[in-house]
């Protein structure tokens, strides 16, 4: 069996905004998401080669297209606040217990739709729940490995979501004083992203408010509390936040 | 201030160190490897870093905005391979040792307010096990294949939670790689499947992007009142920005205004809109 020039693997889990998945077509369960309170998820079990190649968006959000072999699983996680999970056994955990609607897809890289159909016990895409989960599990730690070992392994290309703006400091210090000022002023984070200049990196002015509300809600119209706004005016004078 | 950091594998076709590339440029070049003879070089250690800085390097994924914030990245290597130093480093080498490995890199993720961001890595399992944290767990290989891939895909809950449980699995499975690994670097092929995997920086390029950002506008703020580079400089010692890197402002005002004297009209002026309006 001949292999592709692999530099490793890897079994990666990542939450993002639905807004920047959606950007990014990171898989079609995303596809017009758009803006919402929700988190885009995804598990990567994935083989992957020295391929690399950065793409910045006019938005200001990136990716890295990649080669590999193997499974993503995504998963498009709505809840009545933003709050992230940090291991797919919690998405789960909240999904049970009613805390949050989850859909899921299982996108195969290099592996067709047979392929895939075959690795599952379970429907390609639905909803998350108890037999679900397993089922995912049934497929990454029996089903997968299995096909690995047996099969002549090829190339896809995949799309890897990346840090924003690491490239270009000038233009993150732009967003983040245009944030500041903004959450100086009180601005919910809607007001702020309805009034920020088209080339200015949205990403980076959601970080920014999320460093003091917590939260990553594009549609939030809740002002900074009057001590948010007071550490900003603090940074906007001397560069820092006095903590 | 740590200067050792766990990286990216990937190379560019240059032979730069991908993930590095856009904060040193050519300056982003490993130790290249070295003759591999003699005894191996083992890494079993794990290394403390923001979840930010881990991102930015590649090492660990993504995350949500406000997850990725007040986050520490342990990362937890099972390498074998060759620790490359330079002998003697040019006065602007940034990169001076390189350890090129095979093997397993474990990433815990978890939140530096409920756990202490230099905790080991024990005793942020057992946080998670008795305060039932919800630690993020990641596997990453460099310079393994397929066959690997299915091995671990069949050891360890790629889904689950990290708490003790997980945590012996994992020690267990390192420990047992170790000889797999020597035994690996035997081939034929060994040198190709070495990876530049922890390299050591004669000074971090990385700061936090609030720091930076802070640079930016206090720079912006002597352009904007049409102050040359010494006396933009000056202000620091008469006002309160005090976590701003001079070099920095110097470097940041010579790209804006084009040299060190009084900027023009035109520089003034986007500054001021800079300023006021991003």
């Amino acid at each position: 069996m001949s292999n592709p020039d692999y530099i490793g693997f890897d079994l990666a889990f990542r939450s993002l905004s639905l807004e920047a998945a959606a950007e990014l077509r990171v898989s079609s369960i995303f596809d017009g998401s758009g803006s919402g309170k929700g988190l885009a998820l995804l598990f990567d079990a994935l083989l992957r080669t020295e391929y690399a190649e950065r793409v910045v968006l006019p938005s200001g959000f990136a990716y890295i297209k990649r080669k590999g072999t193997g499974l993503r699983v995504a998963m498009k996680m709505i809840t009545a606040e933003a709050k992230a999970a940090a291991t797919f056994a919690g998405v789960a955990a909240q999904t049970t217990l009613g805390l949050a609607t989850t859909n899921y897809k299982i996108e195969g890289i290099a592996l067709s739709q047979p392929v895939i159909a075959a690795l599952l016990d379970i429907p390609i895409s639905g909803q998350l729940s108890e037999q679900t989960f397993r089922g995912i599990q049934v497929a990454l730690s029996e089903r997968l490995p299995d096909y690995l070992e047996s099969n002549e392994i090829q190339l896809g290309e995949y799309s890897e979501p990346a840090a924003i703006d690491l490239d270009k400091p000038g233009e993150r210090a732009r967003a983040i004083n245009f944030a500041m000022a903004a959450i100086a002023r009180r601005s919910s984070l809607s007001d702020a992203l309805a009034q920020a200049p088209r080339s200015l990196s949205r990403e980076t002015v959601i970080v920014t408010y999320a460093r003091f509300t917590g939260s990553v809600d594009t549609s939030s119209t809740r002002r900074p509390s009057p001590t948010d706004a007071e550490a900003a005016n603090l940074w906007l004078s001397t560069g820092s936040m006095g903590i | 201030m740590a200067s050792e950091f766990p990286i990216d594998p990937s190379l560019d076709e240059l032979g730069r160190i991908r993930a590095l590339v856009p904060v040193l440029g050519d300056a982003a070049r490993p130790v290249p490897l070295p003759a591999l003879d003699g005894a191996w070089d083992i890494d079993f250690d794990a290394r403390n870093r923001t979840s930010e800085i881990s991102a930015k390097l590649g090492v660990s994924a993504l995350l949500a905005t406000e997850s990725r914030i007040n986050r520490t990245t342990a990362i937890w290597d099972a390498l074998v391979g060759k620790r490359a130093i330079l002998g003697t480093p040019e006065p602007d080498t940034v990169i001076y040792e390189t350890f090129w490995g095979i093997g397993l890199r474990i990433l815990l993720t978890f939140r530096s307010t409920e756990v202490s961001a230099d905790a080991s890595i024990a005793v942020v399992a057992a946080t998670a096990e008795y305060r039932s944290l919800d630690v993020q767990y990641e596997i990453r290989s460099l310079g393994l294949g397929p066959r690997e891939l299915a091995f671990i895909l069949r050891r360890l809950p790629p889904l689950g939670r990290f708490d003790m449980t997980s945590y012996t699995v994992l020690e267990t499975a390192r420990q047992s790689l170790k000889a797999s690994l020597m035994s690996a670097l035997n081939q034929p092929d060994t040198a190709r499947r070495l990876r530049p995997a922890i390299i050591k920086m004669a000074a971090t390029p990385f700061t936090g992007e609030l720091d930076e950002a802070a640079e930016y506008r206090f720079t912006m703020q002597g352009i904007a009142a049409g102050l040359g580079l010494a006396d933009t400089l000056a202000r620091q010692t008469k006002t309160q920005w005090t976590t701003i890197r001079p070099d920095q402002v110097r470097a940041i005002y010579r790209e804006l205004v084009g040299g060190d004297g009084a900027p023009s009209t035109k520089a003034k002026t986007a500054a001021r809109q800079w300023l006021v309006a991003g």
